[in-house]
């Protein structure tokens, strides 16, 4: 709850004085969730970090120009990052002139063998997550990963809070399958 | 999902070194982002010239704390609360606006609305003894609007609404006192005070400055108003008595305790009533010394006018020159003198029962305070009643004495055109004016009572 307040009133400042200093504390608190966010998707770390300044670039003129409309900093930022991924995406797919879906699939398929270092448990399980549909994966990743509110999510990804449940559901049962093949599903 | 996945999930960030971002990466984009945005403010800065206001910030800050639907929420309230305040306040004038209102005003109606609407919400909410009190403040209010009133229709009205409410507190005391006995002694109490502060204000009105005044054609209506108010008076004064009844029942039956009420304060409380009794019987002795003189005075002047030449005004082109040999002034002189003797009469009488209460009052009082010594209580209020029955009867013989001093004035003014000479000789409280024919300038008029016995009086002319 402090860390909300807290958050609030850095908007505020950011907001009505245009404090810079403040602005920059909000990115301290951020660049690593949105980084995350974004290299999950794109699996490539160039990428991602351009990606990110790019998102924060955009949620300060966002702040500037259209106060009123920025209800929670933290969906805010979610919201453009997933944007601007999904531009990506289109970009790549004109380029290779293929789907975006397929675009999708190419880039986190190649880096994430050759890029990610990380222990054998863990990529099992990232490998796991990557045979989801893509909004089961958002929602892990937001859920289980970077630890967001359901409520949260329902505004990252613009749809109701029960929707966002019914999806969490069906994705950790289906993860479940993946996981823990040798349990015998519930009849 | 098995808690082991969700720890390995949460995991993740924590320890896969890749899927965080580089930490020199992390500071130098935090320094470029800084140098960025501190350049767009600079160039922000200078294409403002103003600073945002107060309410502006606030404006902005508001819907950063506030979710967007909370804001809704309040915008609406706050216009439903707006509306509603406004006609709140509007309501609150009218009904400001209608506190002074006389009966006959426009604005009474209103007065009279709230009133109701205010006993309603105390008989239903609140207990017996909030219930009374409101009607007793009611009460007060009609005795201040009969104070302040500016015709007798008026003063007639506030009186008849006094009395009203005098009865319903009568009801009311009545019903209590078969319930709980606290709430019969609380209501009780609340009646005893209450009608006193009421009799001590009406009583107020009746003492108030005597002028001189021309004797109107309301002049019989002005006695007939004193009338309902001694009326009234008897009313208050019998309910005050009752309540006080209620309290010496509670107490010598022991239904209540000490803490509630006393023996001592219900003796208090009968010393207060005699106390007040006698004072009344005193004004009534005061009034009709007054009213004496009054008619002696008048009788005086009608006897001597008769042996008098009347100064007649000249009379105006078309009217007829009256017959001094008429009959019509030979049987208007006979009905002078039978109203005369009729007022003597009745002033006589009013001045033979004043003296009877005195004397009353006088030997009540012992017996009342051998009474309370020997702590019959019941015994002391049954001579409080007999009392007030006395005054009661002295009350109306003294206002039937005022009515007909009232009557022969008004005949007098009505049988003669005089030039005018303005003598002061008020009627009891009412402020009526008194004209009486002007004598020839040989005759002049002590105003000293001559009728009764009550002090040595003659009437002397020259």
């Amino acid at each position: 709850m402090n860390i909300r307040i807290e958050e609030k009133l850095l908007v505020y400042k950011v907001v009505a004085k245009k404090d810079t200093e403040a602005f920059a504390q909000l990115y301290d608190f951020y660049v690593g969730p949105i980084y995350r966010f974004v290299f999950f998707k794109l699996s490539n770390r160039e990428d991602a970090e351009d990606i990110t300044s790019e998102v924060f670039l955009k949620v300060w003129d966002y702040l500037i120009e259209k106060p009123k409309e920025v209800t929670s900093f933290k969906q805010l930022l979610y919201r453009i990052a997933r944007n601007r991924v999904v531009d990506v995406y289109r970009a790549r797919a004109k380029k290779n002139e293929c789907s975006i879906e397929t675009a999708e699939k190419i880039a986190i398929g190649n880096d994430l063998r050759k890029d990610i270092e990380i222990k054998e448990e863990q990529q099992d399980l990232l490998k796991a997550i990557k045979k989801l549909k893509h909004e089961y994966q958002e929602v892990i990743h937001l859920r289980y990963i970077e630890g967001l509110p359901t409520k949260d999510i329902a505004g990252i990804l613009e749809m109701s809070a029960t929707n966002v449940r019914v999806i969490l559901f069906r994705a950790t049962k289906k993860l479940k399958e993946f996981t823990e093949p040798d349990l015998k599903p519930k009849t | 999902m098995s808690r082991k996945l969700i720890k390995q999930l949460r995991g993740i960030k924590n320890e896969n070194g890749r899927l965080n971002p580089d930490r020199s990466w992390v500071a130098q984009n935090r320094a470029k982002l800084l140098q960025d945005i501190n350049c767009s403010v600079r160039i922000n800065t200078a294409e403002e010239e103003s600073k945002p206001s107060v309410f502006d910030s606030i404006g902005e800050g508001l819907h950063i704390f506030v979710s967007g639907r909370a804001l809704a929420m309040a915008r609406s309230s706050l216009t439903i609360f707006l509306v509603g305040a406004v006609t709140v306040s509007s309501w609150i004038a009218s009904v400001s606006a209608s506190n002074d209102s006389l009966p006959g005003d426009k604005m009474y109606g209103v007065k009279m609305a709230v009133e109701k609407t205010e006993l309603l919400v105390a008989s239903v909410i609140g207990s017996d003894e909030d219930e009374v009190t409101t009607i007793l403040k009611h009460a007060s209010t009609r005795v201040d609007e009969y104070q302040r009133s500016e015709s007798t229709e008026q003063a007639s009205e506030a009186i008849k609404s006094l009395k009203e409410k005098i009865a319903s507190t009568q009801e009311s005391l009545n019903e209590v006192s078969e319930k709980s006995p606290e709430e019969a002694v609380a209501v009780a109490k609340v009646v005893e005070k209450r009608t006193e502060e009421i009799l001590d204000s009406l009583s107020d009105k009746m003492s108030a400055e005597k002028s001189s005044v021309i004797v109107s054609e309301s002049e019989v209506d002005n006695v007939q108003l004193k009338k309902e108010v001694v009326e009234a008076e008897d009313l208050i004064q019998k309910t005050g008595i009752s309540a006080v009844e209620v309290l010496i029942e509670k107490v010598e039956n022991e239904e209540v305790g000490s803490e509630v009420i006393s023996k001592e304060e219900v003796k208090n409380t009968i010393n207060r009533k005699l106390d007040k009794l006698a004072e009344g019987v005193s004004r009534l002795d005061a009034e009709v010394v007054e009213t004496s003189g009054i008619a002696s005075t008048t009788i005086a002047i009608i006897k001597t006018a008769s042996t008098t030449k009347y100064l007649v005004e000249p009379m105006k082109d078309g009217e007829e020159n009256p017959d001094p040999n008429a009959d019509t002034s030979a049987s208007s002189t006979s009905l002078i003198s039978a109203q005369i003797g009729q007022t003597e009469q009745k002033v006589v009488e009013a001045e033979q029962k004043v003296v009877e209460a005195n004397r009353i009052v006088e030997e009540t009082k012992v017996e009342i305070k051998n009474l309370i010594d020997q702590n019959n209580l019941t015994g002391a209020l049954d001579k409080i009643k007999e009392l007030d029955g006395v005054k009661s009867e002295t009350s109306v013989m003294v206002v039937e004495a005022n009515k007909v001093v009232a009557e022969v004035q008004k005949a007098l003014t009505t049988e003669v055109k005089p030039t005018t000479t303005i003598l002061p000789t008020p009627i009891a409280s009412t402020t009526t004016n008194v004209v009486l024919p002007v004598l020839n300038t040989s005759t002049t008029v002590q105003t000293t009572p001559v009728i009764g016995n009550t002090t040595s009086s003659t009437i002397k002319t020259n």
